[in-house]
């Protein structure tokens, strides 16, 4: 178990003292790639239906399918990034099935021979998770129910895919929820997928069960399928550990099946269960022959391949002092580290890079998590800050040049979120532009002590503390305007003048 | 005393002088254009298409609309098959042409696309003149299992054309046009040519792309041409015998003719002499010897080969061939193309009566065989061991060619048979399939060439085996036969 | 291996090819199925040299396979640009049933096998 705590699920703390939960994930992520996997229309979301189509795609009878070298590269980088055996021969198999969306009547895969063996993708806590194979697929076509009959989108059909199949060394919905959140950042930051999951870019099942404590005999497994959130798919495996759970303390069985998730309901219900009758017939793709990779062309995936968030991290630390946990939350995500580096450019020679750190890991992630919230989703689900890149230099330009204290600054992003006007149009609006000439300072704060003679006496007569008092005035005064440092300057000159 | 032939005519009487190299002569020289060609063509097909049953449509509006544009062309003299006819088997896709494959499920359905074979040849200046008939799927030897009927050989119209490109083959021997295409899996370009008197090649696998053809067995299929001379094979397949990026199993590089380069003295052929001790008819064997004779006065060695695999021959190709037929099948199923059953109760039934409809009891059976062989548990055993069993026949043969130029032997253990015969003699039968199907299981090329049988007796097509890739040794060898006049085409007079 | 076929493997078989039979057809696939099944278990006994049967004849396909992509394959990679070869109007005018832009076909009840 990790070393994660499970406040937030007093079940499940509970049942793991009986029992271990033994979780697996598969997860398709479709690749990010111009033209599909076995032929050449477009890769494309929200496009016209059954407009991005090919005699391939479309299963027209004489039709043959091709390897798009740019999906094969990056399979070879998941494997690369995940530490797995890619494999110098792999070969493709036919998986038979009837579908209105699978055209050939079936799918292109690789079934004993896929193009990666082995790897690993390491929690937070230490723990490795074992990655048993990632095998080379495409994607079948859409079909949409509309009452009595469906219709069918063959946009998507052919689009590639990898599958990632983890062994089962998952014990726990965080554990499994982080495997997927990780899983998914370095899809996202190596290019390999957009990793939209609204759109279907990325989606996981899981396979869950429970065993009795230390045994080795596994219990039969379920699969929760359909789940298009991470925070969601953590919330069904809960629950179907929980449910597990009672079905064998009542001396029931569970029955290997497929169960999808109501999100409303916060339930599993079962779809299908004729397990046992799934005969897909698998032998080797007679029109592509085995795929050779070659160490040269891994080679040149390992050179071209994107930075991994994890040396990402371990670079900005080392060249901008960042602190570990700010590195760690700026390289999460390719959005986040791609913001931050424009950020430092940008502004280099002008703010260090720390700062730059501070007002992002502040006010950036707090804009994030707002945004994110109103939308519904996570936050590593956002596909872009919802900050404009041009505020955010202009606000931190005002900022290192005096012209608005650290104070309005905040105030001015708030603005600047809200009504979505730049900063200096902001800061000219309303008059905030910080006051750092000695004389005006010196009329506030003249016009402070004057007003508050009782305190004077008593500032005087020794409480130190009330200073404080007298900035604060100052600052209401001019409604925060005041250079801060200068205040404080002006006003002990002026206390210990009239002393 | 011998009458005409009803089906003879001038495209007939001679090998040559409606062949495809002499009518670019002429096209390409002014002295007759195509589109003039066209006319006496079509006058002919559609004087004797009706009893041969050999098409299965006519493309004049097309075919005149091309001949026109060629006629404006300035670059005729770069077009090897500049306004040369030709006809292809209805299951090679050509845009608005029918592609019904012979069957009732593709009832209507035209090509959405064109075979590269298609581009090769129009790219070349060839007129697409018109679709053939076929058994359906390519499933058959005698193109009885057509739901268009069935195809009747010219040289004797109560006995089949040979199958399943039988319309192909037909049409070619009957001057329809100089040049047909059909597709041979086990056997259906080769035995259908020897049938009808006239050359055809199935080239090594790979070599021409199979893009475009409906796939039957896709690793045994290949587009394959008939002509009724040498010289014409060789053209065509200079034209369609190149690397497809399209196809991830054709072969890299391209056809180069090699007509001229070959001698017969020195060559040696070798003779599955044990296969041949019985179940082949007489005359067949009389124009086998004939041959062997002829060859060796010419300088050909010859010597007696064993290959112990060919044993297995049949539960091998069957295995593998309805393994993968029943899955290519598999898109034939009423949802975006094609026939569709009425009145659904729901998916499944509209799959399952679409299919049902739609495919004749041969295809039927290929499929149940096929889905069987794959189905759960049984993969191993069965389709595993059968293409380990075809490396071991590929390796065998592999050592025979080390010793020999050419294996041959013949197209058929008989000349085409009468409509009707349900059932052979199990040798008989078990010959046809054992003469043919080697070559695609190891891939292989192969060539039937027509013997020199007595005027007005049925044809007999010989057949020679060459290395795998050595396609155009195979048919300067073949040429070299035919300017001997040791074969030749069995014409219609 | 059972040399029988029961009528529930032989309608189970046409299920998996979405084909109906008849009761006839029932009988005849049963009797042609087991006689096919005697031919494959022969195959299926043949010894095979050490070569060609097991984890060598594995190895041997795989080397076969590398041997064949160096030497006489097309460079099997295809450059990743893409291209819609079929206009949608082609293709829908030949769909059986469609609505608007779409394929039609009846609901799609249980997902299939």
């Amino acid at each position: 178990m990790s070393g994660n705590s499970l406040v937030n699920y007093p079940k499940i703390i509970e049942i793991l003292k009986k029992y271990d939960v033994v979780i697996g994930i598969e997860v398709h992520c479709q690749l990010a790639t111009k033209s599909k996997m076995f032929s050449s229309s477009k890769n494309a979301y929200g496009d016209t239906p059954n407009s991005n189509i090919d005699p391939t795609c479309l299963g027209l009878p004489g039709a043959l399918p091709t390897l798009n070298e740019e999906a094969i590269d990056l399979a070879i980088r998941m494997g690369l990034a995940l530490k797995s055996e890619i494999q110098s021969v792999s070969v493709f198999a036919r998986k038979n099935y009837f579908y209105p969306d699978l055209p050939k009547g079936y799918q292109i895969t690789q079934y004993d021979r896929p193009i990666c063996f082995g790897g690993e993708l390491i929690l937070s806590s230490g723990k490795k998770i074992g990655i048993e194979r990632i095998q080379i697929e495409e994607d079948a076509g859409k079909n949409i129910h509309v009452g009595t009959c469906s219709l069918v989108d063959y946009n998507r059909s052919g689009v590639g895919l990898i599958e990632i199949v983890s062994a089962p060394d998952i014990s726990s919905p965080e554990e499994a929820s982080e495997y997927l959140r990780k899983l998914h950042s370095y899809v996202v930051n190596l290019d390999i997928s957009d990793g939209d999951l609204e759109r279907g870019n990325f989606r996981a099942d899981a396979n869950v069960s429970i065993k009795p404590k230390g045994s080795n005999i596994f219990g039969r497994r379920c699969e929760i399928k359909n789940v298009n959130s991470f925070k969601y798919i953590e919330k069904a495996i809960v629950y179907e550990i929980e449910r597990q759970f009672d079905v064998i303390e009542t001396g029931g069985e569970i029955q290997m099946e497929t169960r999808g998730y109501d999100s409303d309901k916060n339930v599993t219900f079962s779809q299908r269960s004729k397990e046992s009758a799934k005969d897909y017939r698998y032998f080797p793709e007679p029109d592509l022959p085995p795929l050779i990779v070659t160490k040269a062309r891994i080679e040149k995936v390992k050179n071209n391949m994107p930075e991994l968030p994890e040396s990402k991290a371990a670079r900005l630390i080392q060249n901008y002092s960042l602190p570990e946990y700010d590195a760690k939350v700026i390289t999460a995500s390719r959005i986040n580290s791609a913001y931050f580096e424009k950020l430092v450019k940008s502004l280099e020679g002008k703010i260090e890079p720390k700062l730059i750190s501070n007002y992002f890991m502040t006010e950036i992630m707090r804009a994030c998590k707002v945004y994110a919230e109103e939308k519904g989703i996570s936050i590593d689900e956002l596909t872009e800050v919802p900050v404009p890149l041009e505020y955010s230099v202009s606000l931190l330009n005002l900022q290192a040049a005096g012209t608005i204290s650290g104070r309005i600054a905040k105030e001015v992003f708030e603005e600047m979120m809200l009504f979505n006007k730049s900063p200096e149009e902001i800061v000219k609006s309303k008059n905030l532009i910080q006051i750092s000439d000695n004389t005006s300072i010196a009329k506030i704060c003249e016009q402070v002590i004057n007003e508050n003679p009782a305190i004077l006496s008593e500032y005087y007569s020794g409480k130190e503390k009330l200073f404080g008092f007298f900035v604060g005035q100052a600052m209401k005064l001019s409604g925060g305007k005041l250079n801060p440092a200068k205040v404080n300057e002006v006003l002990k000159k002026l206390l210990d003048a009239k002393k | 005393m011998i009458t005409k032939n009803k089906f003879a005519s001038k495209y007939t009487v001679n090998q040559n002088t409606h062949s495809a190299f002499e009518i670019v002569k002429d096209f390409q020289n002014g002295k007759q254009s195509p589109s003039e060609y066209l006319n006496d063509l079509f006058s002919n097909i559609e004087k004797l298409n009706p009893e041969l049953n050999a098409l299965t449509s006519i493309q004049k509006d097309y075919a005149y609309e091309k001949a026109k544009l060629l006629e404006k062309s300035f670059h005729k003299m770069e077009l090897p098959l500049f306004g040369v006819p030709i006809i292809i088997k209805e299951n090679i896709q050509k845009i608005g042409f029918p592609v019904e494959c012979a069957s009732k499920i593709l009832k209507g359905y035209k090509g959405q696309y064109d075979a590269t074979v298609v581009s090769s040849l129009e790219n070349a200046g060839a007129i697409l003149i018109g679709t053939a008939n076929m058994d359906e799927f390519a499933m058959g030897s005698a193109n009885e299992h057509s739901c268009h009927g069935v195809v009747r050989n010219p040289h004797n119209t109560s006995r089949v054309s040979g199958g399943s490109s039988g319309g192909s083959a037909v049409a070619c021997a009957a001057g329809f046009a100089p040049i047909t295409f059909g597709s041979d899996t086990g056997g259906s370009v080769r035995q259908p040519a020897g049938f009808c008197g006239i050359y055809g090649i199935k080239p090594t696998y790979g070599r021409v792309s199979r893009y475009g053809l409906v796939a039957f067995g896709s690793s045994l299929d290949q587009i394959s041409p008939f002509a009724r001379n040498v010289k014409d094979l060789d053209t065509v397949m200079s034209i369609v015998a190149h690397e497809d990026a399209n196809d991830s199993t054709s072969l890299k590089g391209s056809y180069k003719s090699k007509l001229g380069s070959v001698t017969l003295k020195g060559k040696t052929v070798g003779v599955l002499r044990s296969i041949l001790k019985q179940g082949v008819d007489d005359n067949v064997m009389k124009e086998f010897l004939t041959l062997e004779e002829n060859l060796k006065k010419q300088g050909v060695k010859f010597i007696d080969i064993e290959i112990p695999s060919l044993e297995h021959t049949l539960s091998v190709y069957y295995l593998i061939a309805c393994a993968e037929v029943s899955t290519n099948l598999s898109r034939f199923d009423g949802i975006r193309f094609g026939h569709r059953a009425q009145n659904s109760e729901d998916l499944f039934d509209l799959y399952c009566k679409t299919r049902s409809e739609g495919f004749g009891k041969e295809v039927k059976r290929r499929i149940m065989l096929g889905t069987f062989s794959l189905s759960a548990g049984f993969y191993d055993a069965f389709y595993g061991k059968a293409q380990a069993v075809r490396e071991l026949m590929s390796k065998q043969f592999d050592e025979v060619f080390e010793k020999v130029d050419y294996i041959y032997l013949p197209t058929s253990p008989a000349s085409a048979f009468e409509f009707g015969i349900n059932a052979f003699d199990p040798i008989k039968e078990y010959l046809y399939d054992v003469f043919t199907i080697p070559a695609n299981l190891i891939g292989v090329p192969g060539i039937s060439v027509p013997a020199n049988v007595p005027k007005g007796s049925l044809p007999v097509g010989l057949q020679f085996l060459a290395k795998r890739g050595n396609d155009a040794e195979l048919l300067a060898f073949a040429e070299v036969l035919e300017k001997e006049s040791l074969v030749g085409t069995t014409s219609l007079e | 291996m059972a040399t029988e076929f029961s009528r529930e493997t032989v309608k189970r078989i046409a299920e998996l090819g979405r084909l109906y039979l008849t009761e006839e057809e029932i009988s005849t696939y049963q009797a042609e199925l087991a006689k096919i099944l005697e031919a494959f278990n022969a195959l299926a006994q043949l010894p095979l040299p050490e070569d060609f049967a097991g984890d060598a004849r594995s190895a041997l396909v795989m080397a076969k396979a590398v041997e064949k992509a160096e030497s006489d394959s097309i460079s099997r990679l295809r450059p990743d640009e893409a291209n819609n070869s079929i206009a949608i109007q082609v293709f829908l005018n030949q769909a059986p049933e469609r609505e608007g832009v779409f394929v039609k076909v009846p609901a799609i009840l249980a997902p299939s096998t």
